[in-house]
């Protein structure tokens, strides 16, 4: 139980942080805030730098540490949060469903649709935001008007690719 | 048995099975892979349980390695579906994937369009959420179900309390 509320305890610090800071300052690489977030905390934890019940002290053997309970717990909670979050930042099935919601009972036709897209910011912003996210994060690079690979992005484009045959998807993007 | 044994081998056996279950016609099947997950989670707890109970009291594995073995299992297959949904539906993934599928490795704007289009991406979205009834198609327009009026509800006061924007 201990580790359970430790875990729990936690993961509230780390979303109370990361919350807070989305709002006290105009982030930019917001995954950046969100992960150091998620680390701090949890080498704070480490250090025994937070009190009970989120700080375990060493007892026992090593590997029968509760501190390896509460952070399997700190980790499941922070995985799935992540899938919430990236959904609601970048989720473009999302952001369709949200113009669609607004345009009330009428509804729109995909050439609506794709007008009205982030409020009518239309998909050549959506492309150009991940083209340009592409290129800061380093998997692409912009040559005389042309995108290449990096080669960390080539690597990237291999392994997803045997993945995708591993299982087995055949429509995509 | 220790959580962390229990964890990793229900999450291999799961991803064995889903694998499996991809390479079959029900490939497409929405729900089919989460119905499948739950079997499995269920089998492996039972599995468990009934080790624990017939070895007896005080010995077997204990409650909290069974709990901490589930919540390491659920961590894995966050994971597992963030790596398949990507996957599946990432546009920087299909992005970088169409650079190194094109001939001399290098594209431009116009040839990306023309390589991965604006209708298709939309009609296949659309397609994708009618198929699990958040959007309804009425003569060649689509408008939001009751499930999707509170989910894009929910979503906005999200983006609303993360500060992220309009976004997308």
């Amino acid at each position: 139980v201990r580790a359970l509320l430790s875990g729990l305890s936690l993961f509230a610090l780390f979303l109370a942080i990361h919350v807070a800071a989305f709002n006290l300052w105009k982030i930019e690489r917001r995954f950046r805030v969100l992960a150091g977030s998620f680390f701090a905390v949890g080498a704070a934890a480490l250090g025994g730098l937070l009190p009970a019940p989120m700080s375990l002290p060493w007892q026992g053997p090593w590997w029968r540490w509760e501190g390896w309970e509460a952070g399997i717990v700190y980790l499941c909670l922070f995985q799935g949060y992540l899938q919430f979050y990236f959904l609601a930042e970048r989720g473009f099935s999302l952001r369709i469903l949200i113009d669609v919601t607004r345009s009330g009972p009428e509804g729109l036709n995909t050439e609506e649709v794709l007008g009205a897209y982030s409020g009518g910011r239309g998909l050549d912003w959506m492309l150009r935001k991940r083209l340009d996210h592409l290129e800061k994060a380093g998997f692409i690079a912009a040559q005389d008007g042309r995108y290449v690979n990096t080669p960390f992005g080539a690597r990237v484009a291999l392994l997803s690719g045997r993945l995708r045959r591993l299982f087995n998807i055949t429509t995509w993007g | 048995v220790p959580w962390f044994v229990i964890g990793p081998v229900c999450f291999i056996a799961t991803v064995a099975a889903l694998i499996a279950l991809f390479r079959t016609r029900w490939n497409r099947t929405p729900f089919l892979p989460i119905a499948a997950v739950a079997c499995l989670c269920l089998l492996s707890g039972g599995v468990i349980i009934v080790q624990r109970l017939a070895a007896g009291p005080g010995q077997g594995t204990s409650a909290a390695d069974i709990f901490y073995g589930l919540v390491c299992y659920v961590w894995l297959l966050f994971a597992f579906m963030e790596t398949y949904y990507t996957l599946n539906t990432s546009v920087s993934l299909r992005v970088v994937s169409e650079i190194a599928a094109s001939p001399g490795g290098s594209m431009t704007l116009e040839e990306l369009k023309a390589r991965y289009p604006y209708g298709w991406m939309i009609s296949q979205r659309l397609r994708m959420l009618a198929d699990q009834d958040l959007v309804r198609e009425r003569g060649g327009r689509f408008s939001a179900s009751p499930k999707a009026i509170w989910l894009s509800g929910l979503f906005v006061l999200v983006k609303r309390i993360l500060r992220l924007g309009e976004s997308g």
